[in-house]
């Protein structure tokens, strides 16, 4: 629960920074459903990949072509997110729904943290 | 006298450290006969099919062949569990498995007897030490750790490793759980996304610059594969050297007397030994008899089972080779002198019948014939043992060495040559039944009961019909005729016993 809190904020943050570094108007109607479509291509891409890699070594000479394919994937499935309307919407909808998942995720992983925390790092 | 002057009290003062220096030379060595240490050696996995001093035609264990001419040697010695969990729950608390109840995978055992320890029953007049290179063995030493003085991690002596369970100290066991094995596991793709990536990555760059120098330079396990002794699940490499060399040394640093317990991955699969030891063998034409595919195999080929019969007897000759360096320097310190030194596995492994390794349910010896040899402090002759033994005599016999009372709860008995006497008409067990909860009936499980010769094996549970195999090991060593439906009588007596021994000990626990 403590790593996917954590791991959770750090992929909420690297939609943010490139949110922030992208042009206002590429997200300003549509951040919910390319930051969404972003950051599950993304992960999804990982995954993948990291199912099919079975030696540590693997992840070191494989690795940067891993990430641009990954990248160049997340690429165009967020812009498309952006431009088809259907898609877009179903997205939202998800994300909206999806919600949800944070009222229950959110106080679970905070008490882990905190139980982890007070018993090893005290 | 009325007072004390001074003078007297400079008198009496004098006195005390005269009569305490003059103690130590009149009274008898603390670490005697009633004191001696005790260093059990688990090597993971080691079959004693394949071990020359048990009669391999492979010249596999010179150097085990070297210790047992000072050493009682046990011939028919069986692991209570037919995995790592298992077999080293048996081995640590003296139970069998339907007991202790450490069952499933990476399990440990239940609170009932999580005190119940050879650590904790040797006591605190013992410096006591535990290494698990396994992380199921050390799941169990963490379970028991409130009675080691020393605790060493499963990283210890490796040349790479990244385990991040032991940064847990006060939650070491879930710290295993948690990250280790769910979250980086190497044997799946990892749980944890991101970090599993970049953990991966980072371990991926750290072994790029692992020494190989001696190891095949094959790809035989494909491109990016690092040919040195390691786990294929957790980030642990190492040097056999290393690892034995860190052991002397944390000899060495112990009070006397001790007792520890070190349980290495080797030569548990994956089989990397070092090319000089796959030579020794490569074209010896050995051709092992060939068996029956088990239905519950996984139908492997026998050219498939027998190549890696050839890796893994080379692994044994290679962890062979290193522990006779290993006797020599306990031998040249004298540790021996006053040290009984156990040699032993947690189970076996198998390369017959369509399977290779030992994650089956299948009751064949290869999987459970694991070797013991016991030196004793000033032992110069060998003896050997034919009758049957279990893992579960260690603990008592152990006690024994300490002068300690065998607890009422220990479910073996006194090795013969220790004390005990060979009774083969005694049943011992071997229980497996990983896919069952620790806490509830058995009912999807396997077993074999020993006795008189015989051997028979329970399946409960897998498919449509439970069944029973009986073989006579003495007349069959090979297990190639099974006699349960030809010889009626002792199917009969010897089914009604171990059902009996089952149904005491199979029930969900209480309270």
């Amino acid at each position: 629960m403590v790593t996917n809190l954590i791991e959770s904020l750090v992929a909420l943050l690297g939609v943010v920074v490139v949110s922030f570094f992208l042009p206002q108007k590429w997200l300003r109607e549509v951040f919910v459903s390319r930051g969404s479509v972003l950051a599950a291509s993304v992960l999804i891409s990982i995954m993948v990949f990291e199912y099919h890699f079975d030696k540590p070594a693997d992840y070191y000479s494989k690795l940067p072509v891993l990430l641009i394919i990954i990248f160049s994937i997340a690429c165009v499935l967020t812009f498309l997110a952006g431009r088809i309307g259907p898609v877009r919407r179903a997205v939202e909808v998800f994300a909206e729904n999806a919600v949800i998942f944070l009222f229950i995720s959110l106080p679970v992983s905070l008490l882990s943290l905190i139980v982890v925390a007070f018993r090893n790092l005290s | 006298m009325e007072h004390i002057s001074r003078r007297d009290f400079l008198k009496l003062a004098a006195m005390v450290p005269a009569t305490l220096a003059f103690s130590q030379t009149i009274l008898p060595n603390p670490i005697g006969l009633d004191s001696p240490n005790i260093i059990i050696l688990v090597f993971d996995a080691m079959s004693a099919d394949n071990l020359s001093i048990y009669g391999y035609p492979r010249k596999t264990t010179p150097n085990f062949e070297e210790l047992a001419q000072r050493s009682n040697v046990y011939h028919s010695h069986y692991s209570a569990g037919s995995f790592t969990t298992s077999g080293t729950a048996s081995l640590l608390t003296g139970l069998y498995p339907w007991t202790h109840r450490a069952i499933d995978e990476g399990g440990q055992v239940v609170p009932a007897y999580a005190d119940k320890n050879i650590f904790s029953v040797i006591g605190k007049s013992y410096d006591r030490a535990g290494f698990g290179q396994n992380i199921w063995a050390e799941l169990l030493l963490g379970e028991f750790r409130s009675n080691l003085d020393i605790h060493l991690p499963p990283s210890a002596f490796s040349v790479r490793e990244q385990l991040g369970g032991d940064l847990f100290q006060k939650d070491s066991p879930i710290g295993y759980y948690a990250y280790d094995d769910f979250l980086f596991h190497l044997g799946d793709s990892p749980k944890s996304v991101i970090f599993g990536l970049l953990d991966r990555f980072l371990f991926g760059y750290r072994l790029r610059s692992v020494p190989t120098d001696g190891y095949p330079s094959s790809n035989r396990g494909g491109e990016n594969y690092i040919y040195v002794p390691h786990s294929d699940n957790y980030k642990i490499y190492y040097n056999l050297e290393d690892v034995f060399r860190g052991l002397l040394t944390q000899l060495h640093k112990l009070d006397q007397p001790f007792l520890t317990y070190f349980h290495l991955w080797s030569p548990h699969a994956p089989y990397t030994p070092r090319q000089e030891f796959i030579e020794l063998f490569k074209h010896d034409g050995f051709n092992p008899t060939r068996k029956p595919k088990h239905p519950l195999s996984d139908q492997l080929s026998v050219e498939t089972m027998n190549y890696a019969r050839l890796l893994y007897d080379a692994y044994v000759a290679n962890v062979d080779s290193e522990f006779g360096k290993f006797l020599d320097e306990l031998t040249t310190s004298g540790i021996l002198d006053k040290t009984y030194l156990i040699l032993t596995s947690d189970h076996g492994e198998m390369f017959e019948r369509g399977i290779i390794g030992h994650e089956n349910p299948l009751m064949y010896d290869p999987g459970l014939h694991i070797p013991l040899l016991i030196s004793a402090p000033g032992q110069t002759i060998r003896d050997d043992v034919y009758s049957q033994t279990n893992s579960v005599d260690v603990l008592p016999t152990l006690l024994r060495f300490a002068g300690r009372a065998i607890p009422d709860w220990a479910e073996g008995q006194l090795l013969p040559g220790f004390g005990g006497v060979e009774d083969n008409s005694r049943a011992t067990f071997t229980v497996d039944a990983k896919l069952c909860s620790s806490f509830g009936k058995l009912s999807i499980a396997s077993m074999a009961m020993r006795k008189n010769g015989y051997k028979l094996s329970y399946y409960l549970g897998y498919g449509n019909t439970d069944w029973f195999e009986l073989y006579n090991l003495q007349n069959d060593p090979e297990e190639l005729t099974d006699l349960f439906d030809e010889n009626d009588t002792t199917s009969r007596i010897l089914k009604d016993e171990l059902l009996t021994a089952f149904n005491k000990n199979s029930g969900p626990l209480r309270g």
